[in-house]
């Protein structure tokens, strides 16, 4: 176990189209929108703010009006915030024009790139950005190479610290150090885990946070993905559950609301014994078909909705 | 003695062992596996599905209870066959080329097959020759296609024109996953759009135009 004290940095989420607020910002192209969610997060106590304009559902957005609303909405949340801001988009093209517009010395630390991934077209000029503009760096591990070549998504922890070293190897290469590097593991949410996504989460954080080539690097979920599919009133709870059992293991990152689950429970709260049982419940016994142990999680989650 | 509607129960609750034991109780009892079939089980599933939509329930619950419903089918299945009654309807499901994502995919294939259809699961990162093959061999009613990524989703429409530039213009594409919307299913001339796992029998059969 990781019980060392380690500081715990939030990514503040909320400029995202994912929510609301974000939605309404970018449909007026509402600089004031986004000043106000800037300084939101940063007084609930963000360290760190994503920026995603990307498109959702029911929003539809092209590269070409990302590209051409970064000119203006940049320097805008600058003007409100000293903090780094975390560029979220899979490519290359808008974290070139994004990082145009930045102004590294209006900021207190090292921006983020996120994020590099093996099935990313453009790995070599996204870590040629990382270096240039002097960024840490998100890599996601949930998937890996395996040796001929094929992308496999992780079934085992081994495949995400496999995935981290790839992209620990390749920075080094490039000069950029593994305190540099954030990795996610990938979170899936609790409701729909059948086949022991949330267990090798943990499992995968322990193994990041031991593993001696990757000694000094920093480990992040996604949080609010968490709770997905969950009656409203546990979500926050579940969340903060979580996130004390993901710190416990070794994390130091999260991608999450300040506004709302940056706060771990205490390890001894009785919704963390419950998430820890329902956990056990799907490790799956000797010789146990994997699915099996993965029902039986579903059965627990549900008695846990029912207490 | 149990009755349809302890079945109907069970499988409402996801009470895979209750299934277990009442069905062969039932064919025992003189109840034919059609009936069983089309009057407890099937509602069953539409009574949950109807649930899901209230948020009544939620997702563990709806997928319990398609794990019961799974069950059920197995035991039923011999009695089908030999009574020359075949799924009323094949699928072919399956994540596209480039994405490696199976969550999604995996509850749509479970909601499909509670509802009775036969599923073809394809797997994940299927190159579009691939469905193509599938469709040839299995002769679906329907095809689903999943993609979690916005980068993956152009590998939808790609499939979807393979699929018809093979010749297979009836055979109904149906498309999900987190970014996919209606009208993207319009633009690459899929043949519906599910929202979610829960939604995704509806759309099914709202697709080929079946109760």
């Amino acid at each position: 176990m990781n019980t060392e004290n380690r500081q715990l940095h939030v990514i503040g989420e909320l400029m995202n189209n994912s929510y609301g607020r974000a939605r309404k910002a970018w449909k007026a192209r509402d600089l004031d929108g986004y000043q106000n969610l800037a300084r939101l997060q940063a007084e609930s106590g963000a360290s760190f703010l994503t920026f995603n304009i990307d498109g959702t559902r029911t929003l539809p957005v092209t590269l070409a009006e990302m590209l051409e609303f970064l000119p203006r909405v940049i320097p805008a949340i600058q003007e409100v915030t000293d903090l780094p801001i975390s560029f979220d988009n899979p490519d290359v093209a808008f974290h070139t024009e994004a990082l145009k517009y930045f102004d590294r010395s209006r900021c207190r630390g090292r921006p983020i790139l996120n994020s590099l991934s093996v099935t990313r077209a453009d790995v070599r000029a996204m870590i040629d950005l990382v270096g240039e503009h002097d960024m840490d760096v998100i890599v996601m591990a949930s998937e890996y190479q395996t040796a001929d070549g094929e992308h496999q998504a992780a079934k085992r922890a081994g495949d995400i610290v496999k995935a981290a070293r790839h992209f620990a190897e390749l920075l080094d290469c490039s000069g950029i150090s593994n305190d540099r590097i954030i990795v996610d593991p990938g979170l899936c949410p609790i409701a729909s885990d059948t086949c022991g996504g949330v267990n090798l989460c943990l499992d995968a954080i322990r193994a990041l946070r031991t593993d001696y080539a990757l000694e000094g690097i920093h480990i992040s979920v996604g949080l609010s993905n968490f709770s997905i599919g969950a009656p409203g009133e546990f979500r926050i709870p579940l969340e903060r559950a979580f996130l004390s059992l993901a710190i416990e293991a070794g994390l130091d990152y999260i991608l999450a609301n300040p506004e709302k689950n940056t706060e771990p429970l205490p390890t001894n709260d009785p919704m963390v014994t419950k998430l820890r049982e329902v956990l056990a419940e799907g490790r799956p016994l000797a010789d146990e078909d994997p699915e099996e142990a993965g029902y039986r999680q579903l059965d627990a989650l549900m008695e846990l909705y029912g207490s | 003695m149990s009755t349809r509607e302890d079945l109907k129960t069970a499988i409402i609750n996801g009470k895979r062992k209750d299934v277990k034991t009442i069905i062969p109780e039932l064919l025992e009892a003189g109840e034919t596996p059609v009936d069983l079939l089309e009057k407890a089980m099937i509602p069953a599933m539409s009574a949950v599905g109807e649930k899901f939509k209230n948020n009544e329930v939620f997702v563990p619950e709806m997928l319990v209870s398609a794990r019961a419903m799974k069950e059920g089918m197995k035991l039923i299945e011999p009695a089908l066959i030999e009574a020359g009654i075949k799924p009323k309807h094949t699928a072919i499901i399956g994540t596209v080329e480039g994405d490696l994502h199976d969550i999604g995919k995996n509850l749509v294939a479970t909601m499909w097959k509670g509802a009775g259809f036969e599923v073809i699961d394809l797997g994940v990162n299927v190159p579009p020759a691939q469905f193509v093959d599938a469709i040839k061999t299995h002769q679906p009613a329907i095809v689903g296609l999943s993609a979690l990524l916005t980068t993956t989703m152009p590998s939808m429409k790609t499939t979807v024109a393979a699929i018809r530039e093979a010749g297979f213009d009836t055979v109904k594409i149906l498309i999900g996953g987190a970014p996919i919307t209606q009208s993207y299913a319009d633009e690459i001339g899929a043949d519906g759009y599910a929202q979610d796992a829960g939604s995704a029998v509806d759309a099914a059969k709202a697709t080929l135009g079946a109760a």
